[in-house]
Formats: structure tokens, sequence, C-alpha cells
């Protein structure tokens, strides 16, 4: 067998499309972008096959989590077909493994792929050739939701003279906030000699080793507030069979941020509202001509706390009026936490003798009593009931009987409460 | 801690003003408008807690210049003089300027923030209205009334407990629908429902292409099946239709073998058709003709009788033409034609003979009246037109012209006397009044102007007699001998002296001696000056007495000269009177003469129109009457009659027409005599004319008539009738010769006929040579169209099989076809087959429809995916929802509670206290006040009246609600003092609504307050001052006036 020639090629990676899947927390709103939003999966999807094309890629490997299992329109299977077929007529082949949202879809066994598309067996690993490119690329696709095996432990050793990456949709040794699925180790992975792990299921991009490439390339596009800054997938160059770049390339349609504002030199809630204003064009020029959808602390010891607690809502209205005045359908608040200060000092105010200085003091013992908490979560009793199980459940989930919950409640009384005794309600 | 003293170093209009607060008691603070007064209270603030960042009392000294110092002392007697400047940091300073820390301040504070202590150790009018509102409209809640006391916020606590338990209801409450909270949940729900019932499940995508590829095999299946079925029907059909046709085919022939030689001959046999018809319609017109001969015969028989000639059949009768016809019937009509002539004309001539009768007795009758009389009466009425109306305008126009002037005159006051002798009635003429009225004029002039004089001279009289008087007063000028006494004195003094001191005296007498000559001298020296000076005076007061006397006496003259004018004036009032007393009217002012002499000129000009009038209208009534006359005697009626001269009129034209009808009607009647005489004889001379005529008519119709046996005087009907019974003998004679020829010709052609049938018989028929030629003719015809027939029929039977075609039928299907009734039942299976199938058909491509929409919608629809993308949204409405509901529903919950603790803590001491306090500011009006339960159980305020009558907040008057939110302020302010540090108590004009009374009552309350902690009341009201001045002790009492120099004190430090 005499030397093997390489070419030079490029090839992308991407993982955790979940199309079609709603974007979580944007209540609507006059003004708001909501068909922009809604159709964020899909615009992110056509980014990624249009690269594909325009980088003139190899192949393409998809990680696991194409679909999201929660969603029942066969429309979406089709979209990806017809995404696939863009694929097919530029003569792009493209690897893909099922994840933990996609085992059980059901859509992906009713799909008919195109041609260019190969899924690697559920049952064992299997190494696809690509013979074109001299790559194999070995993987095995989840065969059911829950898989707390090691399979790349499974996968068969490097193939000399070949191009060798594994494709697995696995949480490796654990990443927070996402299920322990297909568990695994560095060492693991390093043990089998390939050039590149393409990873999946992460949502947060991580490269986890340059010798050899372990990459998460992060999900396609954010789907709600803690997805944030930019998302997309990973351009791999290759050189005479060795990489010699990775590139993060954000394809996202809509880019969530966490802005906070600092309102503590403001004299009142319009400088803040123009801080806010200012936060959010600095993120928009970032964002390029995408949508953001933004989530706003507004922090910090103020004097214009009084003036934002009076009436919090208004505040908040205002903020979303001059987010939709400044930036029109390119801007989408999606939460506006008031989690302002007054300026004077609560340990002096709870020395006081009169009425102010008693529910100053009175707040303070509350807030660290679990006993009046109890009382005070009591008063929520009634609306906890009713309140749908998808508040309770998950990330972010609102419990309102939690004593963190209340004691964050108790705070917020205690810095609308006594700025209002004080100052008067204007 | 109190403020012993406020130094207002550099701050707002004020430089260098101390306040010296030290003293115990009331401090009150006075400054009207304008003088600085909130200056003043911002100044306490700013030393406390800091000069505000925008501080508006930067208009006279620059921000960084701002100082305000003071001396604060400590409950426990340290003292602290310090200065606050403008800035951001290091801005408390101690008396040599350095920067001290703030913690010094703030311990001094004892934990009193700004705002607590603006709030709660401050109390403006506004807030004090405020705070009794809200006890009005919280209806005296007890904890929150306490509460907001101590918060001092005007009422602050019940309206922000108010404000978050409406946030908290507006988002959601367990049974609302429409609140924002509610809503969302239920969208949620809603959009989860919509997920479910939208989603396409790839299942039902697969199931549903299974289905239609099964659905597309089916249709291909059926209509397979429907193709076979149809084959078999056509052929089927086809072979029913062939075997009749071959079966007709085979009778045909046999029918054509039978007619033998007749199948070749039928074109021969076809002429014969014809000449069957035309032997037939021969052998009728033969017996017609046979029947019509002997009818002919019979009426040459009948006419020959008819026409009156004798009956020999050999000889005709006369055959006559038609010109003597028409001579013979002329002569009848001309006959006629004289005869009626002749009558018409007599008729004619009978009538003329009646009229001329008629007209010649009119022309007798008797003549007509004569009218010239009557005539000439009309012609001198005429002129005169419609007199009467005319006549009685002008009596009443005058009639109401002398009222018009009778009723000016009462209006000028002329009523007593006549009309008439108006114009007779001797006033004085306008020249006569134009003269004393210029006369009058004159004095007037005169007497102002001597009046003006007059009064001139009286104040230039009064003003010289008060000078005099000033000047006059008691004097007595020295005179010459008490000059003279005074320079004896001196003299003798001067002698003395120079004697005394010749003898050498002791030095004090000497001194006592020039004393004595000095004073001396200066008597002398006194005299002689008065008595110069008071010379002037004598001199001054000569001239002024002289000047009195001279205006006295042209005074005087004035005065004579102005009673002269007053008497000429009354003597012109008399000649006036004068001038009217004649004319018997009451003299009028001079004034008035004028108008009243030109208003009477007017009426008498006026009367003469009238008269002028009233004379015109004579005449015209005379005229009248002139005329009447005339008529009357035309008309010949009784000149007594009143009838009008218009009526009269009337008859006169009447009777004038009357005659002129009469005398027309004469000369018409012997007109027409002469015209009637004349007709008759021309009538008559006619009548001869025509009777010749006849006779000679009568003689030329004999020559003719008689040889026709027509009689000579035979009307016109009876030579017409004659003429045509002759005319139809001899059309009747030649009908029946006609008619023999035509039958000879008839019996020639039948005789042919029947020779040709038989020949035909002999060689094509020959069964038929017994039979009659008529019958074997139509036998033979019948064969040869029976022949054609089947020949035709052949025809179309042999195209038919060629249209079915040539296709083999099976065998089996030709032998289903032999039985009709077998087949048309296979047929109609085969159709009920084929129509199910197609019924069938059509469902299956129905449902092939309904299924590739179907699959069509699942590829395009994204409706789940928008329904989840919607229950997100409706998520994070309910999150956000959640979140303020919880906010506002636990700081309403939290506030609440605590207000009730803060009052059950402090409810004893408070209330007791704010109850002494409420009695004595009302004066008495009210015992006190104690917590009681409204009517939902809630703890209350109430109030006890004098008569022990209890009263709820929302009863009491809101002068009363104010004193009792001021109690509930200073017992609270009280409770504090008791059990903290003390801290100054700053009143702004809170008192600004009580009367008098109660003013004093609340400035003692204050001054009590002020033995137990510091209490500044500002205020801009001079009566408050003036109050509290009268009702407290001056020791009690320390008015600080701003803006009045004087009360001001300046800081020695400062100035140093």
């Amino acid at each position: 067998m005499g030397r093997v020639t390489w070419r030079a090629m490029k090839f992308v990676h991407a993982a955790d499309l979940h199309v079609d899947s709603p974007l979580r927390g944007l209540a609507r709103y006059e003004g708001a972008p909501v068909a922009r939003m809604r159709s964020a999966t899909r615009g992110a999807l056509e980014n990624l096959v249009s690269t594909c094309i325009e980088e003139r890629a190899a192949f393409l490997l998809l990680a696991g989590d194409v679909f999201d299992g929660g969603w029942k329109d066969y429309s979406t299977g089709l979209f990806f077909v017809a995404q696939m077929a863009r694929l097919r007529d530029a003569k792009i082949p493209v690897v893909l493994v099922r994840g933990n949202h996609d085992a059980m879809s059901s859509v992906v066994k009713a799909l008919r792929l195109p041609d260019n598309v190969r899924e690697l067996s559920h049952k064992k690993p299997e190494s696809f050739e690509l013979r074109d490119a001299n790559v194999v690329v070995h993987g095995q696709s989840f065969g059911a939701r829950i898989q707390t095996e090691d399979l790349a432990a499974r996968y068969p050793d490097a193939r000399r003279d070949a191009f060798n990456i594994g494709l697995l949709h696995t949480s490796v040794d654990g990443r927070e906030g996402h299920e322990p699925y297909a568990p695994t180790s560095l060492e693991t992975m390093r043990a089998k000699g390939y050039d590149y792990w393409a990873l999946g299921h992460v949502h947060a991009r991580e490269v986890l080793s340059q010798e050899p490439w372990i990459v998460f390339p992060g999900n396609l596009q954010g789907r709600h507030a803690r997805e944030t800054g930019p998302k997309g997938a990973t351009i791999v160059t290759v050189d005479d069979g060795a990489i010699t770049e990775v590139e993060h390339r954000a394809l996202d349609v809509a880019r969530w941020v966490s802005l906070t504002v600092d309102a503590s030199p403001c004299a009142d809630a319009l400088e803040v509202v123009d801080r806010a204003r200012d936060a959010l064009a600095a993120a928009q020029v970032e964002a390029g001509d995408r949508l953001l959808a933004a989530r706003l602390f507004v922090r910090g010891a103020t004097k214009a706390n009084a003036h934002i607690r009076r009436d919090v809502d208004r505040f908040t209205s205002e903020l979303r009026a001059a987010a939709v005045e400044g930036f029109g359908e390119r801007v989408w608040i999606e939460k506006i936490g008031v989690e302002t200060r007054s300026t004077f000092d609560l340990a002096r105010l709870r020395e006081e003798t009169g009425a102010v200085g008693h529910l100053a003091r009175r707040l303070a013992v509350i807030k660290d009593d679990p006993s009046e908490l109890a009382a005070v979560a009591a008063v929520l009793a009634d609306l906890e009931k009713k309140l749908p199980a998808e508040l309770r459940e998950g990330e972010g989930a609102m419990l309102l009987s939690d004593p963190a919950f209340l004691r964050m409640l108790v705070e917020d009384v205690e810095q609308t409460l006594l700025p209002t005794l004080l100052e008067g309600e204007g | 801690m109190r403020i012993a003293s406020l130094e207002l170093l550099a701050y707002g209009p004020f430089r260098n003003l101390t306040l010296d607060l030290e003293p115990a008691g009331l401090h009150v603070v006075f400054g009207r408008n304008e003088a600085g007064k909130s200056t003043t209270l911002r100044a306490i603030t700013g030393l406390l807690y800091g000069i505000e960042r925008s501080t508006p009392d930067a208009h006279v000294h620059k921000p960084a210049d701002l100082r305000i110092g003071g001396v604060l002392v400590s409950a426990d007697g340290k003292r602290l003089h310090v200065v606050r400047r403008k800035g951001n940091a290091n801005t408390l300073l101690d008396d040599r300027g350095q920067p001290i820390p703030e913690e010094v301040m703030t311990r001094l504070l004892r934990g009193i923030s700004e705002e607590t202590f603006r709030h709660a150790f401050g109390l403006d009018h506004d807030a004090l209205r405020r705070g009794a509102e809200a006890l009005l409209q919280g209806k005296g809640d007890l904890g929150e009334s306490l509460f907001d006391a101590s918060v001092g916020g005007g009422g602050e606590v019940q309206r922000l407990l108010e404000r978050l338990e409406k946030e908290a209801d507006d988002i959601y409450r367990p049974r609302g629908h429409t609140l924002p909270l509610n809503e969302a949940i239920k969208s949620l729900t809603e959009a989860q429902k919509a997920i479910k019932e939208k989603q396409s499940l790839p299942e039902a995508f697969v199931t549903q292409e299974q289905h239609l590829t099964s659905l597309r095999s089916d249709l291909e299946a059926k209509a397979a099946k429907k193709k076979e079925l149809a084959g078999r029907r056509a052929r089927l059909e086809s072979a029913r239709q062939r075997v009749p046709l071959e079966r007709k085919r085979a009778q045909l022939l046999e029918a054509r073998a039978q007619l033998g030689a007749i199948v070749a001959n039928v074109a021969r046999l076809s002429a014969l058709r014809e000449r069957i018809g035309a032997y037939d319609v021969n052998a009728r017109a033969r017996h017609e003709l046979a029947v019509e001969h002997d009818l002919w015969r019979e009426r040459v028989a009948l006419a020959t009788r008819r026409a009156g000639l004798p009956g020999a059949e050999g000889e005709g009768p006369p055959r006559i033409d038609v010109k003597a016809d028409a001579r013979l019937l002329r002569l009848v009509g001309e006959r006629d034609r004289i005869q009626a002539q002749k009558k018409t004309l007599a008729a004619e001539l009978e009538r003329a003979r009646r009229d001329l009768a008629r007209a010649r007795e009119t022309a007798a009758a008797a003549p007509p009246e004569d009218t010239t009389a009557l005539a000439r009466a009309l012609a001198s009425a005429r002129p005169l037109g419609d007199v009467e109306t005319r006549l009685a305008e002008g009596v009443a126009k005058v009639e109401k012209k002398r009222r018009d002037l009778e009723a000016r005159a009462a209006q000028a006051g002329l009523a007593a006397i006549p009309l008439a002798t108006l114009a007779s009635c001797p006033l004085p003429t306008l020249e006569q009044i134009e003269a004393l009225a210029a006369r009058a004029a004159e004095i007037e002039k005169s007497t102002t102007r001597t009046a003006d004089k007059v009064a001139e001279l009286d104040a230039q009289a009064l003003s010289l007699a008060q000078q005099i008087a000033a000047l006059a007063g008691d004097f007595a000028p020295p005179d010459a001998a008490a000059l003279r006494e005074a320079r004896e004195a001196r003299d003798a003094a001067w002698t003395k002296l120079r004697v005394e001191a010749a003898a050498g005296v002791d030095a004090r007498a000497r001194v006592s001696l020039e004393t004595e000559v000095e004073r001396a001298v200066r008597t002398v020296d006194d005299l002689a000056d008065r008595m110069i000076r008071e010379a002037d005076r004598v001199t001054t007061l000569a001239r002024l007495r002289s000047a009195e006397a001279t205006a006295l006496e042209q005074l005087a003259q004035k005065r004579a000269e102005l009673d002269t004018s007053r008497a000429s004036r009354a003597a012109l009032e008399r000649e006036l009177a004068e001038a009217f007393a004649k004319s018997g009217i009451a003299a009028p002012s001079l004034a008035e003469a004028r108008a009243l002499v030109a208003r009477v000129a007017s009426l008498v000009a006026q009367l003469a129109e009238v008269s002028d009038l009233a004379h015109e209208t004579e005449q015209l009534r005379a005229r009248v009457e002139r005329v009447r006359s005339e008529v009357v005697a035309a008309l010949g009626v009784d000149p007594a009659s009143r009838r009008s001269l218009t009526d009269l009129l009337e008859d006169v034209g009447a009777r004038i027409e009357i005659a002129e009808n009469r005398r027309r009607e004469v000369e018409q009647a012997k007109k027409q005599c002469a015209e009637l005489e004349e007709t008759a004889a021309a009538r008559e001379a006619s009548i001869a004319h025509e009777e010749a005529s006849l006779a000679d008519v009568r003689v030329r119709f004999v020559e003719i008539a008689a040889p026709l046996g027509i009689a000579e005087d035979a009307s016109t009907e009876e030579t017409t009738r004659s003429l045509e019974a002759l005319r139809e003998l001899l059309s009747a004679i030649d009908k029946r010769s006609e008619t023999a020829t035509k039958a000879e010709a008839a019996a020639r052609e039948a005789r042919a006929f029947e020779e040709d049938v038989t020949r035909l018989v002999g060689e094509l028929a020959p069964d038929l040579a017994s039979v009659t030629p008529r019958e074997a003719a139509s036998e033979l015809v019948a064969r040869a169209s029976k022949a054609e027939t089947i020949g035709r029929d052949l025809e179309a039977i042999v195209e038919r099989l060629a249209a079915l075609g040539a296709a083999e039928v099976p065998a089996d299907i030709l032998a289903l076809a032999a039985d009709g009734e077998a087949a048309a039942r296979a047929a109609e299976e085969l159709d009920a087959e084929i129509g199910e199938l197609e019924a069938g058909l059509e469902r299956t491509k129905r449902d092939i429809m309904s299924a590739e929409l179907g699959l069509a919608q699942m590829r395009g629809d994204s409706l789940a995916a928008d329904e989840a993308a919607k229950a997100q949204e409706a998520l994070a409405r309910v999150r956000a929802h959640v979140e303020r509901w919880c906010r506002a529903k636990v700081a309403a919950t939290l506030l609440a509670r605590e207000i009730d603790r803060f009052r059950e803590e402090n409810q004893g001491p408070l209330l007791s206290r704010a109850s002494s306090l409420f009695a004595r500011l009302t004066l008495g009006a009210y015992q006190g006040i104690r917590a009681g339960f409204d009517d939902k159980d809630k703890p209350c305020l109430l109030c006890i009246r004098a008569d022990g009558a209890e009263v709820a907040t929302p009863g009491l008057s809101e002068g009363t609600r104010d004193q009792l939110y001021l109690s509930l302020r200073l017992s609270s302010l009280e409770r504090h003092a008791d059990v903290a540090e003390p801290m100054p108590l700053v009143l702004d004009d809170v008192l600004i609504q009580l009367d008098d009374e109660r003013a004093r009552a609340a400035l003692v309350v204050l001054a009590e307050i002020a033995t137990r902690t510091q209490v500044l009341f500002f205020t801009h009201h001079a009566r408050l001052v003036e109050l509290a001045k009268g009702a407290l002790e001056a020791s009690h009492l320390h008015v600080h006036e701003l803006g009045a120099r004087p009360a001001l004190h300046v800081a020695d430090a400062a100035l140093g």
C-alpha cells in the first residue's frame, strides 16, 4: 500500500438543531417581532446549509438532536429533508447520529432522507467511509431517549491512512444543565486515536481538547435567555491530513443576550431608560443584522429606585417602548429584572423608633425567619395551586413556596415600601 | 438633640444672620412673604444632612460659598459648633473651617434619616390637610392612622396600601376572568390543547400515504374491470341487433320470388297508377254529365214559362242586345227622376208661400220708441265718470284732515281755542319773540359775568381777612419808652461797674458786676431788634387792610349790578306775559314761546288747505245733482226717487238698447217679403218644364218594351225582372248543348283505358283475366308497389348489417342473443354492474383527492409548532404576571400586617396622649378619643364629644379632623421623645385654618411640648405672632422676625 495522497478540505460540524422547537420565555407585547422569532430555528438551519455550500464543505456532521422530541408537525421533517436536498444538489454528504431528543422521534423514522444523508446505526458503532475525502466517520445513534452507557468506549480504533472522526452525542463527564447521557471521558476518546471528535448535546460551545480536537459546537440557535451569545457551527479546515484551523461560525438568526444596566449614577427613571437603550444599542451592533432577544437587569443603589418601584409596570413598559422606538423589530425584550436598591442606609433606618423603623426591622426579621416566610407563602398558596406545571418544572422553575423566592420577594418589598413611605408617592 | 443657634452665614438671601434658639420655650420664626421663611426651613435640613445638590438657595451666593452654621446640643448636654458647606464630600466643618467626619453628626442625630426628619419631625399645612383627608378616606382605621401619623406621610400609608391592593387585584383574582394573569393561564391551557389537536404525527402521515397508494391501485383495478364489462356489453348489443335483421332479410327474399314477372316490370306499371286515377275521375264525370244534361233540359222549359213566352220548344225567344237593354233601363230611370224632381219643386213652392205670409205679419206690427231724450241725458252724464265714489272720498278726506288738526291743536295745548278762530287769534309775532329772546340772552350774559366777579371778590376778601388775622394775633410791639428805660438801666450798670472797678472791688464782685452789665446790654439789643422786626409786621398789616377795604368796596358795587340785571330779567318776563294775554293762551316760557307761535302758524296753514278741499267737494256735489235731475226727467221716473245716479244711468242704457233692437227687426221682415215672392214664381215655372219632359220619355219607352212583352207603365223593377228572365232562358239553352258534347268525349277515353289493361293482364298476370279491367289494374299496381317496398327493405337491412360490422361475435354471445329475453336480462345485469363500478370509481377519486390534500397540508403546515410557540409566549406572560402579583400581594399583606402590629405595640400610650391633646385643641368640645370598632369589626378611632356622644372620623368637621390629625402627630412625636433622643420639631404654618381661640389653645399646647422637645414654629401670619404673644408668658415665647433687621441677631463668631 503506497502513501496516501491528501486533499485539502473543509468540513462542517453542527449539533442540537432542535428544528421548530419554540423559543422560550418570550412574552408577546406591542411591537414585538413574533413571526421572526418563531422561525428562528429554521432560519439557522438554512444558514448552516448555505454556509456548507459557500465553503464548499466536503461533508456535514450532525451530532444529534436535529429534532426536538416534543414537536409534532410533519412539515418540520419535510423542511429538514428539503435542506438536505440542497446539500445533495451541491454533492455534499451528511453524516448524522441521533441524540436523546430525536432518538425516539417517529418523524425521523418516517422520513425518507435524501441519499446523501447517512444516519449511523443505533445498535452498534458504525464506521462510515467518505471515500472521496479519505475520511472515516465512527459513530452510534441513541436508540432510546435515555442512554447511560459509554458509547464511545465501544467505538473502533482509528483506521490507518484515513482521517478519523468520532461522531457522538454525549454529556462527556457531565455538564451543568444537561442530562448525563452517553457519559464518557477525554481519556476514552483520546485513546481511540481519532483526529477529531464531533460532539453534540451540550448547548454551549466548548473545545475540550486540541490534541486531538474534541469539540462541542453548541446549538445552532439559542432558544432561551440562558443560551446567550453567538450560536452556530464549527468549520474545520484539514490540510495534508492534519487540522489547520477550527473556526466557530455564528449562524443564529436571533441572538440572546443578558444585559445589566447599572442604575446607580442615575437620578431618575428616564436616565435609567437611556442607559438601557445604550446597552441595547451596543448589543445590537454586536449582533449585526440579527434579531436581538434581550434580558435586562436593572441593578444598583440609585436615587431613581423610589420612582421605579412606585410603578414597576410602568417603568418596564417605558423601557419596552424605548426599545420598540429605538430598534423596532430588531430587538425583543424578553424580560426586565428590576433589582434596584435605595440609596438610603437601611441599617440606620432599622434603628429608628417610628413606624418606618418598625417596618424596616420587621422586614429584616421576616427575611431570615422560616416561619415568617411560611406565613408569606400562605398568601401565595392559592395561586400556586393554579399555576401550570410548566412553570413549576425544569430550568428557571418558579416555586412560590421556595424560601429563596420568598426572600427575594420580601427584599423587593423592602426596596419598594420603605422608600415610598420615606419619600412619598410623589 | 436641639439646635441652640442657627447661623445663616451665606445662604439664600442671608448673610451672617443668627437665630438664637437656645432659650427654653416656643420659638416662633415669623417671616412675611419673600422674607426667607422657606429658605430658613431648608437651612435646618441643610445643616443637619447636607445642602441639596440642586438647591434653590444659591441665587445670591455662589454654590461653593454657601455656608450654614449652628450650635447643636445633645441630650446629655454636649455642644457642637459646626458649619455646613455645599459639596460632595467633607461638607461638615468645625468652627475653624476644618472638615470633621460626618459620623459626628450622625451620632448626634441618633439614626434619624433625612427623610424621617423631614416627614416625621416636620409638618406643614399641606401634610396636615392630606393626613386629615386620609383619616376621612380610611374611615379612621386605627392602625393606619397611628402608623401614618408616625410616618408623617399625610395619608401616605393609606394611599400606598390601597394602591398595592388594587395593583394585585388588577393582575389576578381567584375568580377573575378578564384579568391579565387569569387570562394568560387560560391562553396557555388553550395553546396546549391546540398543540394536541393540530399536531400531525408522522405515523399519521405514513398511514395516509399508504392509504393513498391503496386507493390508487383500487382505482386502477376498478377501471380495468369496467373496461372489460363494457366490451362484453358492446358485443352482446351487436349480436342482439344482427339476429332480427338476418331473419327479416330471408322473409323479404321469399316474398319477392312470389311476385314473378312483376318484379322486372315495376317501371312499366308505375304509369298505370296515374291512369287508374284518371279512369276513376272520368267515370265520375260521365255520370255527372248525364245528370246535368237532364237538369238543363228542365231549366229551359221553366225559363220559357217565366219569361212569359209561348212554349214552342223549337223556336228560341228573340235575342236582345245589350244596347236596347241599356236604353230601356235609362228611360225608366229618366222617368222616375223627372217625377221626383217635380215633387220636390212643389214642396219648395209651398214653404215659400208660408214664410211670405209670416214676414208680412211682422212688418205690419207696432213701431219702436223714440230715444233722443234718453241719449242726450246719457251724454251729459258720461264725462263725470264714477262721480259718486269720488264725492264720498272727498267728504271723508276733509273730515279726517279736520280731525287730525284738532288733535294736533289739542296736543299743542290749544284745545281751548276753536280751530276756526285760530287764524284770527292775536298772538305775538315770531319777530317780537326773537327780539325778547335776544334781550334775555344779553341780560343772562351780564348777570353771569357779574356773579363771577362777586365770587372772585368774596374769595379775595376772605383771603385778605385770613392773612390779617394771622399777622394780627396778640402782639405788643415794645415802645420807645421801654427802650429808653432799658438803656438807662444799662448805663447805670456800666457806671456802677466803672465806679466799683475804680474803687477796687474783689474779683468775685467784679465778675458779678460784669455779668450784670452784659445782661443789660443784651436786654437793650433785644428790645431794639424787636422794634425793627415788629415795624415790618405793622407795615404788612397796614397794606393788607387797605387791600381788604378796596376789595369790599368793589364787592358792594358788583352786588348792586347783579340786582339790576335780575330786575331787567323780571321786566322781560312780564312783557312776554302781556304779549300773550290777548290771545287767551297762558304765557309760556320764552324758550317755549317761539315753538308755540311756530306751531300755531303751521296749524293755520293746514286749516286753509282743508277749507279749499271742502270747497272743491261741494262744487262736485252740485254738478252731480244737475245731471241727476236731467236723467230723472228723461227716464220719466219719480223725481223723489233716491236711486243712485249710476243705477239710473244703467236704466237709460237698457231702454235705448230695447228700442234699437225693435227697429232692426222690422227692417229685416220687409226685406224678406220681397225675396220670398221672387222664389215662389221661380218654382212654378220649373214644375211646368218637368211635366213636358215626362211625356216625351214615355213615348220612347213604349217603342222598345212592347216587343219584349213589357207593359207600357211597367215600373223600373218590373222592367229589370223581365229582362233578367229573358237572359236566364237564353243561358239555359246554351248550357244544355255544351253538356251533351262533354259526355261524348268522356266515353271515348274510358274505352281506350280498358283495352290497355286487358292487354297487360294477358302479358303479366293471366290469373286476373276473369276480373274487371278496373280491379285488374288495381291489383297490378298493388303488386308492383309491393315489389318496390321489398327491394327498399332489403337494401336497408343490408346496409345495417354492414354497419354492425363484420366482427366475429363469440358463439356463446350469439347463442345468448338468439334468446331475446335472456339477452335483455343479461344486458341489464351488465349495465347495473358497470353503473356500480362507475360510482365506486368516483368515490375512490374523491378519496384520493382528499388524501392528497391532507398530505399536502401536513407537508406545509406547522400549526402545532406555532401553538407551541404561543404556549411558550403565554407561559412567559404567566411568569411575568405571577412575579408582579406576588410582589404587590406580599407588599400589601406585609404592610397591612405590620400596621396592625405597630398599632398593637403603640396604641396605649399614643392614644391616651392624643386624646388629651385633642380635648385641649378642641377647647373641650371633645373629651378625647378612644379605640373602637367599625361595622366590620376593624379597630378604628372614635372621638368623644363633651356630652359623651361618640363620633367616627367621617362625622367630624374639616377643622376638627385637622386637629385630630395634629393630636395624633404630636402624640407620636412626644412618644419618640420619650423613648429616644428628642429631635427638634419643625412646624410650618400648621395653625392657619384655626380660629383665634383654637389657635391660641394649640400654641399653648406647643409651648408645653417645647418644655420636652425643641419646637420651631414657622409662620408668615402676623396674627399668629400676636396670638402667641397674648397667650404665652414672655419667658415661654421667642419671636424671630425674618427680613426685619432690628429683630435679627448678628453672630459675633461670624463677624470675628
